[in-house]
């Protein structure tokens, strides 16, 4: 335990103009594409995490190792005391992918900066092109909390279980399976349109305002539960990838407080080009 | 006007290229401004845009307009310290008509320099070209007449499968959405393309070749209700 006090799991633009210069706090961009992002302009000191590069495994589908994201943290500057404040490109689509990744990682001090990088430029808040040079840290996990994700044969043991709610955050035409892709990633379509049998279809984005900041949570609790999403189930997230799927995993997990929530990164992507898997549509 | 790789300019505009814009002289001290046409590829189509409203007076380096792409959010920036004076209503309800590469580009707004230093930030052509000409090459720009909703990278693909492949693609995509294919260049590509154009309904509304790859612009024809 680093013995400092707990940490928002959400912070304000606000938050992070009034903390720019605390030496406590690392700021970290976490971009699908830097060159239209992070080096465009990004908020003074932050440093970026390029979510193909430096978020997952360089060589096999996966997440970074453990290795790996230790590595990550410290020539970022990060130790395991530092306050981490995500934000990112695509409604913060990537920087609750990273922050996830974080968190099972074990990382206790960690935020998500409310609106991503779109409402800091819609506020009209300072950017800078000049990249930072932490200092480097030395950076050790000490417990993976594998409980936070799910892989294939763990979904499939679980399908038809009466405790365990499957959420589907993609676009309703993904869901009943009438496109295999967003039409933005035309190349990354699965062989197999549809959705895992029983999973019930909350698009990530109905969790957000309009501004990109997270509703509140009242509202977000009433969202979930009225379509039988309820903190006594096991709750797995997924889309097509796992970054969609980790907003609905943070507003669950970290903002509603339900105690099992697991997200399938292997997602739709994996699902639906697996022989023999079931599907619903 | 100058075209450089399908992207025209106009050589008695002045550049911001800060903001990626351009700025027409109409009157002493009042501008056209619109964004240049090769913000289809550093940003992508233009989905949406939040302009300040006309008299607010904006200092230089603040935002004129919020603009949103797919994959891009930033700010319009002002070259100089202006007061906006009219919007241009096609921009407001198409931005990607801004985009266009065709040298009729719509224009965002005009503005009025409150200041008499407001040439110091702003560039001629002739100082902007060679600067425009390096970022064109190193970035792989290209403008297309029509600005494309998507881009689907075809390369590794041979030109006598392509055609079979983009039959099976196309349906992912919404009708009338416009395509940006990439492909492999061979000789054949132009005209096994322009056939299945024919064959199928799907628009071949552009074709161009670049350092030996074929980018194809295809609009995607509407389906009949009894397909759907």
């Amino acid at each position: 335990m680093s013995g400092k006090e707990e940490v928002s799991v959400l912070v304000s633009t606000e938050w992070v103009a009034k903390n720019l210069g605390n030496p406590g706090v690392r700021i970290v961009e976490v971009d699908y594409d830097p060159q239209t992002a992070y080096f465009q302009g990004h908020i003074r000191g932050a440093v970026l995490w390029d979510w193909k590069k430096d978020i997952n495994d360089p060589i096999e589908r996966n997440i970074i190792s453990k290795e790996g994201f230790e590595s990550l943290c410290s020539r970022s500057g990060i130790s395991n005391d530092t306050h981490i404040v995500l934000y990112g490109d695509f409604n913060n689509w990537f920087a609750a992918f990273a922050f996830w990744v974080a968190r099972l990682y074990g990382h206790e001090r960690i935020s998500l900066m409310d609106g991503g990088r779109k409402k800091w430029i819609a506020e009209e808040r300072e950017l800078t092109k000049d990249i930072p040079a932490p200092s480097v840290a030395n950076y050790k996990v000490s417990k993976v909390r594998y409980e936070y994700r799910v892989l294939l044969p763990d979904v499939r043991a679980r399908l038809g279980s009466p405790t365990v709610s499957l959420v589907d955050v993609r676009s309703p035409d993904e869901y009943s399976g009438k496109i295999l892709a967003p039409p933005e990633y035309p190349t990354e379509h699965a062989q197999r349109g549809g959705h895992i049998p029983g999973a019930v279809n909350i698009p990530w984005a109905r969790a957000l305002n309009e501004d990109g900041t997270f509703k509140p949570v009242e509202e977000l609790r009433k969202l979930y539960e009225n379509l039988g999403v309820t903190s006594d189930k096991e709750v797995i997230t997924y889309c097509r990838i796992g970054e969609r799927s980790s907003v609905t995993w943070f507003v669950l997990k970290e903002l509603l407080k339900y105690p099992k929530v697991r997200n399938y990164d292997g997602s739709w992507s994996e699902w639906g080009n697996v022989v023999g898997t079931p599907i619903e549509k | 006007m100058e075209e450089l790789h399908g992207c025209r300019f106009s050589n008695t505009d002045f550049y911001f290229l800060d903001s990626m814009l351009w700025l027409r002289p109409i009157q002493d001290k009042l501008f056209r401004v619109g964004v240049l046409p090769i913000t289809q590829t550093l940003w992508g189509k233009i989905t949406s845009i939040r302009p300040k409203q006309p008299g607010e007076e904006i200092m230089a380096n603040r935002a004129i307009c919020l603009i949103e792409s797919r994959r891009f959010t930033g700010n319009i920036t002002a070259p100089f310290n202006l007061r906006i004076e009219r919007l241009n209503n096609e921009a407001l309800e198409k931005p990607w008509a801004m985009q266009r590469g065709d040298g009729d580009s719509a224009w965002l707004c005009e503005v009025y320099a409150l200041h008499d230093d407001y040439l110091a930030r702003l560039k001629n052509w002739s100082e902007v070209r060679e600067m425009v000409d390096k970022m064109i090459k190193e970035k792989g720009i290209i403008c297309f007449k029509e600005v494309p909703d998507y881009v689907y990278a075809a390369i590794g693909i041979e030109c006598s499968q392509l055609v079979m492949v983009l039959s099976d693609k196309l349906e992912g995509f919404p009708d009338d959405s416009v395509i940006h294919i990439v492909a492999d260049y061979d000789e054949g590509a132009e005209r096994e393309l322009n056939k299945w154009s024919r064959i199928t309904g799907n628009e071949l509304l552009e074709f161009k070749v670049e350092k030996r790859l074929a980018h194809a612009l295809i609009r995607r024809k509407t389906r009949s209700k009894s397909w759907d």
